[in-house]
């Protein structure tokens, strides 16, 4: 019965800290803005994207995955000049975050890609 | 006989006096009349004309950057209270009232206003702010005490460019105007308004008996309606024709145009004070200017006040007249009860209220005339100088209050130290922040309200070492050819100019320093070296460096350049550091965000552009031994007193004779540029070092709060002994721990270090040949 009781406790006290623990690491100020421009590129409305981006870059001007988001922008809107820049400038600011690097070389190549293409 | 008859014959003749009298009257008054009726018609052409069309030139109102509050948030309790009292914020004893704040320790609860900015709309809430002493802890909602992840504070507005005649004004719509101004307006100054057309003859015969009976002006009969025509179309004079024309002119807008147009054009034309030699009109910007409110948030006592001061701004100024403002504030109050708009109630709580004025809002002065001059600037491309001081703008800026007063004072505070004669020694500084290249503080002088002369943007001056940096990043370009551990010539030499005469640059110390490092020529600043290794990369390639850096000004490939002959203001040093510290990612320097027009619909967007210039591993290089130079070499004498977990690096720039010290470098979070000297370019018997240095360090010290980023993935730091360029060991006596891209730091080890000898004893020959030179 004890042995029960000790379990079910456990089990509570790593619920709590499954729950909470992320909390911490995941409502920063620039995640909800990429969220939101997320949803703003979504919807076809590029300038506010961009708008609520450039907002994450001045809060956290060394954030890869905010540089990423624009450079991802400006390729969909056909500026493949802007998106390599600031798809270089990401991979300056993805440190040891290889998804990251991953990310933005995936990025790069298809930058290239197209450019041949339009060449 | 004849002759008589036919006279007999017709009717006796009028006499011809009176006859002549009637001709005359009729080819008087036909003509007459008819000058009327087009004198009539074209007062009505310019009664519509002007009405109809854009009725006030509007100045632009210029906003620093709204300040952004987030949980971890690197932001005392302190800076913030130094926002919100720079935005207008008051004290209150619970701080749920818009505008208002309440501090107990490090805990705030305040209320923000609602804010179109250039993006979004952000609404306004109250919230509970917690701090420790580095950081912001938590933001909730004060009402729902849900935590919130990203406020914005309102921004502060930082200045206005005004029209010629320097009238300023908000628009406001009626509808936005507090029901008890417009009321108490009509039942002052003009009781039949709502009824009369235009001109009320009953209330001018009554002014007319009470003048003639106290023998002066003592009443006035004229409407609102008269009195918007008199401010909007008329002259200042007093005479009769300007009468006949105010009444004429008075019928014809009460002719075109409903009730509330009428009295939403008073409502904006109104004259309400003066600040300095800015004039204050309208109801929107009085509520402004005397209680840093919104018009929607006057209250009764407010509202009557403003009707109160029409009649005379400068004669009951409430805040040089409070006794004279209160007891008219007060008297008005009394005619609203007797006229049954308050209840006994209402009167008898406003009329007990203090004026509730506050402090004049520094504005119309210009306080930050440096920066504005640098939105001016930026916005010249896209706007002519005529639409920026007349269409009401909103232009939003990337000034950070709280760092432009960090510069101010620091700027100030230095100047009055080190100047040897007193008021002479001028300053600039210009600080923008990493990443974004927005600009956030521009400081033009000693005086940083003084409108005049703007020596962050405008003087230019020899910049002494400071484009050395452009020099050595050349050389890094070629990592095969050059690392920071290449030893290069500190050798004198002398060089023929094409006018025949001959040129040797000396070092600062005198003295001739043999083969040095690379990174050892840049963080003592070796003049002999740095125009020997220019020469052997070639000028053309350096002076490509400084245009890729964004030195956009033509610049004489001279070896005299290398040493900073070249002549530079502050913003454009700020530019060229900018791309070093952006990691060699040129990005341009901005001070405005966006431009909305009166109406907030954008008009122009500033976004943030990016181009990469210098690769990251080479700009790390450069900036590596700048941090060097600050803390080891030309910077040392304040640099070694800086704590060490301050990522700090940047360069000194002093030139002949003493004339101008500099100090150019950046942190985690911002750069700074300060430039000292005279502006009759005297001797000022500053380094860079001794002048600029404790400028910069003072601001920079301030504002830099964020660890060093770390170093690229493919960079090492290699211990390299000072006398051989080669590997390090524990016995060598001098070495330095610089850092390489992976693969290229030597690999022999020096002799102490237990290498070969041969090469060091060649350097050490050579040193010691350099101390004889």
């Amino acid at each position: 019965m004890t042995k029960v009781f000790l379990f079910a406790i456990v089990v509570l006290l790593l619920n709590a800290c499954a729950v909470h623990a992320p909390q911490h690491s995941h409502r920063g100020p620039v995640t909800g803005l990429m969220a939101q421009a997320d949803q703003q590129a979504t919807d076809g409305n590029h300038s506010q994207a961009i708008a609520l981006l450039e907002r994450a870059v001045r809060i956290e001007p060394r954030n890869g995955h905010a540089w990423l988001r624009l450079a991802r922008l400006h390729f969909v809107s056909g500026d493949l000049y802007k998106a390599e820049q600031f798809a270089r400038r990401a991979t300056q600011f993805s440190g040891a975050d290889k998804m990251l690097q991953r990310e933005c070389q995936a990025l790069l190549e298809k930058i290239r890609r197209q450019s041949n293409k339009a060449a | 006989m004849s002759k008589k008859r036919r006279r007999r014959a017709k009717p006796k003749p009028k006499p011809p006096k009176k006859r002549l009298w009637l001709k005359v009257l009729l080819m008087l008054a036909v003509p007459l009349l008819l000058a009327s009726v087009l004198y009539v018609l074209y007062l009505d052409r310019v009664v519509q004309s002007k009405f109809e069309g854009k009725r006030w030139s509007v100045p632009s109102r210029v906003y620093a950057r709204a300040l952004e509050l987030y949980p971890q948030q690197p932001l005392t309790a302190d800076k913030l209270l130094a926002e919100l009292k720079l935005v207008g914020y008051q004290a209150s004893a619970d701080g749920l009232a818009p505008g208002t704040y309440w501090r107990k320790g490090k805990q705030f609860v305040l209320t923000t206003r609602a804010f179109q900015h250039w993006d979004s709309l952000e609404p306004g809430r109250s919230i509970l702010l917690k701090f420790d002493n580095k950081q912001l802890l938590s933001i909730d909602d004060a009402i729902s005490i849900e935590p919130l992840s990203l406020i914005r504070l309102e921004p502060m507005l930082m200045g206005i460019i005004y029209p010629a005649h320097r009238q300023d004004r908000v628009l406001v719509r009626l509808k936005e105007l507090p029901p008890m101004l417009t009321l108490a307006l009509q039942a002052v100054e003009d009781r039949q308004f709502a009824s009369h057309y235009g001109v009320n003859f009953r209330s001018i015969a009554r002014a007319a008996w009470a003048n003639l009976r106290a023998g002066k002006v003592v009443q006035g009969g004229s409407t609102l309606t008269q009195q918007l025509v008199k401010n909007f179309f008329l002259s200042r004079e007093r005479s009769l024709t300007r009468k006949i024309n105010e009444a004429i002119m008075s019928l014809l807008l009460e002719l075109h145009y409903e009730k509330k147009d009428i009295l939403e054009a008073y409502a904006n034309e109104i004259y309400l004070g003066q600040d300095g030699n800015r004039a204050i009109h309208g109801f929107g910007l009085a509520a402004k200017f005397y209680f840093n409110k919104p018009p929607q948030e006057l209250s009764i006592a407010e509202s009557v006040l403003l009707v109160a001061i029409l009649r005379g701004p400068t004669y009951y100024d409430p805040r040089r007249h409070p006794q004279r403002a209160l007891a008219r504030r007060n008297k008005l109050l009394d005619i609203l009860w007797r006229d049954g708009l308050l209840d006994k109630q209402q009167a008898q709580t406003a009329q007990a209220a203090s004026l509730g004025v506050t402090q004049k809002p520094n504005l119309g002065n210009g306080r930050y005339p440096a920066f504005i001059g640098l939105v001016k600037r930026q916005l010249q491309q896209d706007y002519r100088d005529e639409d920026l001081r007349s269409e009401g703008l909103r232009i939003f800026t990337t000034l950070d209050p709280v760092i432009q007063q960090v510069a101010e004072k620091a700027l100030t505070k230095n100047i009055k130290r080190l100047e040897h004669r007193p008021g002479l020694l001028e300053g600039g500084v210009v600080i923008s922040r990493l990443g974004s290249a927005e600009v956030s503080a521009v400081v033009g002088g000693r005086n940083p309200r003084f409108q005049g002369f703007n020596r962050a943007l405008d003087i230019q001056r020899p910049v002494g070492s400071l484009l050395k940096p452009a020099l050595y990043l050349t050389a890094l370009s070629q990592p095969q050819r050059y690392t920071l551990a290449s030893l290069i010539d500190d050798a004198p030499l002398e060089l023929k100019q094409s006018d025949g005469s001959v040129w040797s640059p000396a070092n600062y110390d005198h003295k001739n320093h043999g083969k040095v490092l690379l990174a050892e020529a840049l963080i003592h600043s070796y003049n002999q070296a740095a125009v020997r290794l220019g020469l052997e990369l070639g000028l053309a390639e350096v002076v490509e460096s400084l245009h890729s850096l964004g030195i956009d000004k033509p610049i004489p490939p001279y070896p005299a350049v290398m040493l900073g002959s070249l002549e530079l203001a502050p913003l454009e040093i700020a530019q060229m550091y900018q791309t070093l510290a952006d990691d060699g990612f040129y990005t341009p320097l901005r001070a405005v965000r966006a431009v909305l027009d009166a109406k907030h619909r954008p008009l122009s967007r500033y976004s943030l552009n990016t181009e990469q210039r210098f690769a990251a591993e080479q700009a790390f290089l450069i900036n590596d031994t700048l941090r060097m130079a600050l803390h080891q070499g030309t910077g040392q004498s304040i640099g070694k007193h800086l704590p060490k977990s301050l990522p700090l690096a940047g360069k000194t720039g002093t030139t002949d004779d003493l004339r101008d010290s500099w100090f150019a470098g950046f942190g985690s979070d911002y750069l700074g540029v300060v430039w000292l000297g005279n502006d009759d370019n005297a001797v000022t018997g500053l380094t860079g070092a001794s002048g600029a240095l404790p400028v910069w360090a003072d601001i920079m010290r301030q504002i830099n709060v964020s660890e060093a980023p770390p170093p690229p993935m493919n960079i090492e730091y290699v211990l390299i002994d000072t006398a051989t360029g080669l590997r390090a060991g524990s016995r060598c006596q001098q070495y330095y721990e610089l850092a390489f891209i992976s693969g290229t730091a030597p690999t022999e080890y020096a002799p102490c270090a237990g290498g070969s000898v041969k090469r060091s004893v060649k350097s050490f020959l050579d040193r010691l040949k350099g101390l004889f030179k």
